[in-house]
C-alpha cells in the first residue's frame, strides 16, 4: 500500500558542501481575526477550517498532492516527527488552540494555520536554491491572497502579531554546515560581522558553538525598511563569503593538521560502524567528521547518493521510531539510533594513503 | 502670587511663553524650581539661577510629565477596542492582538520597531488588492502596484493620516531631543507638534460644518 515518497531533503541534486538546505518563511494573516494572542477558540477552529479549503485550491493549480490536517488533532508523536523534519513550526507544536497545516506530498511546502500567526507559508529545499523556493512561496502567497484577504497597513506592511517580523513578514535562512569555523573559534567574529548587515547566526540543534553536527542557520533579523529582494540579496552576499571562508579553513585545517584530521575522520567512522549505542548529539558530531572527510578526500563513500545530512534529519528521536515502526520497543533510543546507522553507513572505497 | 507645583510657597519665578501667539504663563517658587532642576538636570545652585538651564530644567520636567502622560498611563489604559489587548499585556508579551492593535498602540510600536528593526516603514511586497500579477514573473516578489493598498488595517486615509503620523514622528524627534538635552531644537519641534495639531483640529471643525 504505502508509496515510496521522495521527501525534499532526499533530494541529491543540488547537494552542496556548506549550504545544506535553503529556506523561506512568509508570516501572514487575515483581516477580521485576531491574532493568536488573542483568538478565540471558536474563531480559531473557524480560521482553521476556512484556510484548509485552500489545499484542494492549490493541489489543484500546483498539480501535486497536498496533505492538510489539524495539526492539534495529532498525537504527539506524530507532530514531532512533523517538527524534526521542519514541517511546522515549534509554535504550532506546543499550541492547543486548533491548528492546522496544508503539507505539499514531498514536503517542501508547508503551509501552518494559527500558528504565531494565521498563516506562515514555509517553503525548503535542499542545497542553496533560495531563487527557486522564493518563487514557490511567492506563488503559494498570491494564491492565497487571491483566496483571503490580509491585514495590511501601508506603513507598516504586512501585520504580524510580533513586531520582529511585520513588514515584508519574511525571514529567508541557509542551513550552514561550518565544521572548519566552529573549530577555529571564527564563530563568534562571523556573527558580529554579520549582524551589520542585519542577519542573524542561529544554531539549529542548540545554541551557538554547542549546536552538535556543526549545523548553524542564517537569517534576515530585519523583516521592514527593506525589500524582499534586498533581503535575499544581503543574504546571498553573506553566505557566498562564509560558505568560502568555511572551504578555506577546512582546507588549510587539514593540511597544517593531516594527521590529526584523517585519525578523527576515520575514528569516527569506526564508532559510527560499529557502536551500539549512540547519543543524537555524539552521532550528529561523528557524521558531521566523516563529511568533512568526504569534502577533504580523505575518505569516499561507496554509494555516492549517501546523504549525511539526510542521516541526521533521521536519526532525530521521532524520526527514527517513525522510519522504524517495527523496532524493538525495549530497546533504547540510543541503541536503535547506533543500529540504524550501522544499517545506513555506506562503506568506504577510497582510503588516502599517503 | 502661589506656586504652580506645591501651591504653597509665593512664587518667586514665573516662566512665560508665547506660542502662536498664545501666552501661557506658570509660576514656581524657588524650592520647587530647583529641586525640578535637580530632577532634570543634577547639579543646582538654589541662589544662583542660571536662566539657561531654569529653562532646560521646566523644559525637561514638563516633557517628562508629557511622555508619561503620554505613554505609561495613556496606553497602560489604552485597550485595542477590536481585539481589547490591554497595553500593558502588549508591552510584557510583545504580541499584538489584531490588526488594528498597530493603530492602537502606534506610539509605541514605532518606538519598539526602532529597536529591534532598522526602518519602521514597508517598501516591499503589496498584496493582491494593490497589486498586478504577472504571470510571466511569478517569483518576482518586486511586482508593481496598481493601485494604492486600501487603507484596511490601521489609520485613517490620505492626507489627514499623513499628518498624523508626521506628528507622531516629530513627538518621537521631540522624545529624543529631550533626551539629549537640546532643548532648542525641543522647543522649536514642541511649536511645531502645537501647530499641527491646532491645524488638525481646524481641520475638523471645517468638516464637521459640511
Amino acid at each position: 500500500m504505502k508509496k515510496k515518497i521522495t521527501k525534499w531533503y532526499m533530494e541529491r541534486n543540488d547537494h552542496d558542501d556548506v549550504i545544506v538546505s535553503s529556506r523561506v518563511r512568509l508570516a501572514r494573516n487575515l483581516t477580521g481575526y485576531n491574532f493568536g494572542r488573542m483568538l478565540s477558540d471558536a474563531d480559531a477552529q473557524k480560521l482553521v477550517d476556512k484556510v484548509r479549503t485552500f489545499r484542494k485550491e492549490i493541489e489543484g493549480r500546483e498539480n501535486k498532492p497536498y496533505y492538510s490536517c489539524d495539526v492539534n488533532k495529532l498525537t504527539p508523536a506524530e507532530k514531532e516527527v512533523l517538527l524534526e523534519s521542519h514541517a511546522i513550526s515549534p509554535d504550532l507544536y506546543s499550541k492547543e488552540q486548533a491548528t492546522g497545516l496544508i503539507l505539499s506530498e514531498d514536503e517542501s511546502v508547508s503551509i501552518m494555520i494559527n500558528g504565531r500567526d494565521h498563516i506562515r507559508i514555509a517553503a525548503i529545499t535542499v542545497g542553496g536554491n533560495m531563487k527557486k523556493i522564493a518563487t514557490l512561496a511567492n506563488r503559494v502567497d498570491d494564491m492565497i491572497d487571491s483566496r483571503f484577504e490580509y491585514a495590511y497597513g501601508e506603513k507598516y506592511g504586512y501585520l504580524t502579531s510580533s513586531l520582529a517580523d511585520v513588514g515584508t513578514g519574511l525571514k529567508a535562512s541557509y542551513l550552514l554546515f561550518l565544521p572548519a569555523i566552529t573549530i577555529s573559534g571564527k564563530l563568534a567574529a562571523i556573527e558580529t560581522e554579520i549582524a551589520r548587515f542585519g542577519l542573524m547566526l542561529k544554531g539549529v540543534y542548540g545554541d551557538g558553538v554547542k549546536s552538535p553536527g556543526y549545523l548553524h542557520r542564517v537569517c534576515n533579523r530585519k523583516t521592514i525598511g527593506l525589500s524582499e529582494s534586498d533581503i535575499f540579496e544581503s543574504l546571498e552576499l553573506v553566505v557566498g563569503q562564509i560558505t568560502d571562508l568555511e572551504k578555506k579553513l577546512r582546507r588549510e585545517w587539514y593540511e597544517r593538521n593531516r594527521a590529526e584530521v584523517e585519525d578523527k575522520v576515520f575514528r569516527s567512522y569506526g564508532v559510527l560502524k560499529y557502536a551500539r549505542t549512540l547519543e543524537l548529539k555524539d552521532a550528529m558530531t561523528l557524521l558531521a567528521q566523516i563529511e568533512l572527510g568526504r569534502f577533504l578526500g580523505i575518505i569516499e563513500p561507496a554509494d555516492l547518493s549517501f546523504d549525511i545530512h539526510r542521516l541526521m534529519l533521521e536519526i532525530q528521536p521521532a524520526m527514527l521510531l517513525c522510519t522504524n515502526p517495527g523496532v524493538d520497543r525495549e530497546l533504547s533510543i540510543d541503541s536503535i539510533r547506533a543500529a540504524y546507522i550501522r544499517k545506513k553507513l555506506p562503506k568506504i572505497i577510497t582510503e588516502k594513503e599517503d | 502670587m502661589i506656586c504652580d507645583i506645591c501651591h504653597k510657597n509665593k512664587a518667586t519665578i514665573i516662566y512665560t511663553e508665547v506660542i502662536n501667539g498664545e501666552k501661557t504663563q506658570r509660576c514656581f517658587c524657588d524650592v520647587c524650581a530647583a529641586k525640578m532642576n535637580r530632577e532634570g538636570q543634577g547639579k543646582m545652585n538654589k541662589s544662583d539661577v542660571p536662566m539657561g538651564s531654569i529653562l532646560s530644567g521646566i523644559l525637561s520636567s514638563y516633557m517628562e510629565r508629557y511622555i508619561e502622560s503620554r505613554t505609561p498611563n495613556e496606553h497602560e489604559e489604552a485597550v485595542c477596542p477590536t481585539c481589547g489587548m490591554t497595553f500593558s499585556s502588549f508591552m510584557k508579551e510583545r504580541l499584538l492582538g489584531c490588526p488594528d492593535c498597530y493603530g492602537t498602540f502606534s506610539m509605541v510600536i514605532e518606538r519598539q520597531l526602532k529597536a529591534v528593526q532598522p526602518g519602521t516603514s514597508h517598501v516591499g511586497k503589496i498584496p493582491s488588492n494593490a497589486h498586478v500579477f504577472d504571470p510571466d514573473k511569478p517569483g518576482d516578489f518586486a511586482a508593481k502596484p496598481k493601485k494604492g493598498p486600501s487603507s484596511k488595517g490601521i489609520g485613517t486615509k490620505g492626507s489627514a493620516k499623513k499628518r498624523s503620523s508626521s506628528v507622531e514622528l516629530l513627538k518621537l524627534q521631540l522624545q529624543d531631543a529631550v533626551e539629549k538635552e537640546d532643548y532648542m531644537l525641543a522647543a522649536k519641534l514642541r511649536d511645531k507638534i502645537k501647530e499641527l495639531e491646532n491645524e488638525k483640529k481646524d481641520n475638523k471643525v471645517v468638516h464637521g460644518k459640511k
